[in-house]
């Protein structure tokens, strides 16, 4: 990265939306200059994008029935207050 | 936390398996997900969530029950992957260059096992592709990464499940994400 420190952090701002919009304006104007800074933005941006868009996969099947099997055995106490 | 959930929990320390049993439909996704996409094996992650539920039951008794369940849950799960990667793949993921062809076997089959939404906008093959690359983050990076942009937690959350400051936190999620940009750059 060719530009300072404070340019990557501010980027670093930008994608954690805690950039105030003077800085957002600044940061604008610098990519439009800046192939590299802006190379860099929007590569991070691509990257995070791809992480939300991960799915979600769904529970193994009869998670919940082999969970329950490896349990302990129910307490003795509670077996003795019913 | 939500009342229901707080019942459930009163029950299963009295030994309720009914109890818990609702409990583990209400959280399995969650819990099997970061698993996942910690370290990247279906059998190994669902061995994973299911010892963080045992653990869970086992330590019921030392939940505060004021505090959000699913917090303490999540540092359950999060703790138990990164024994495990410590344990089972030292040094896997300080190397940068792993031979591909097997990994890209097993995302392969991780992928296939994802069921195809209808709104899909990354195919399997960029997904298998970014989990790969996730497995090659350090755990410490890995684990803020994966609650923040696949669990869309908040830093503040994800600061109490790592028992982190939330600077931290944010510099951790920083560094994950640009190590991996420069990884995905690289197979463009």
């Amino acid at each position: 990265m060719a530009c300072s420190k404070e340019m990557s952090e501010l980027i670093q701002r930008a994608l954690d939306q805690e950039a105030n919009e003077g800085e957002r304006h600044a940061l604008m104007e610098h990519l439009d200059v800046c192939s590299d800074c802006c190379s860099h933005y929007n590569e991070l941006k691509e990257t995070i994008d791809l992480l939300t868009h991960l799915d979600q996969a769904p529970a193994p099947d009869y998670f919940t029935q082999k969970v329950i099997a490896r349990l302990p055995d129910q307490k003795q106490d509670s077996k003795v207050l019913k | 936390m939500s009342d229901k959930v707080k019942q459930l929990i009163l029950k299963v320390r009295k030994g309720d398996h009914d109890a818990f049993a609702k409990i583990v439909d209400l959280y399995k996704k969650p819990v099997y997900n970061i698993c996942l996409r910690m370290i990247g094996i279906p059998q190994e992650a669902e061995d994973l969530a299911q010892d963080t539920f045992l653990r869970a039951y086992t330590n019921i008794e030392r939940y505060e029950i004021d505090k959000k369940f699913s917090t303490w849950l999540y540092r359950i799960a999060t703790n138990l992957s990164i024994d495990y990667l410590r344990k089972k793949k030292p040094g896997a993921y300080l190397d940068a260059k792993l031979p591909g062809a097997e990994d890209f076997t097993m995302y392969s089959q991780l992928a296939t096992e994802e069921p195809l939404p209808e709104e899909h906008v990354v195919s399997r093959e960029t997904q298998a592709w970014v989990q790969s690359e996730i497995n090659q983050l350090p755990p410490k990076y890995r684990s803020a990464i994966i609650l923040k942009y696949i669990e869309d937690l908040s830093l503040k959350e994800i600061s109490e499940i790592l028992e982190l400051p939330v600077p931290t936190v944010k510099t951790r999620i920083h560094r994950g994400r640009e190590a991996l940009r420069k990884r995905l750059r690289k197979r463009k």
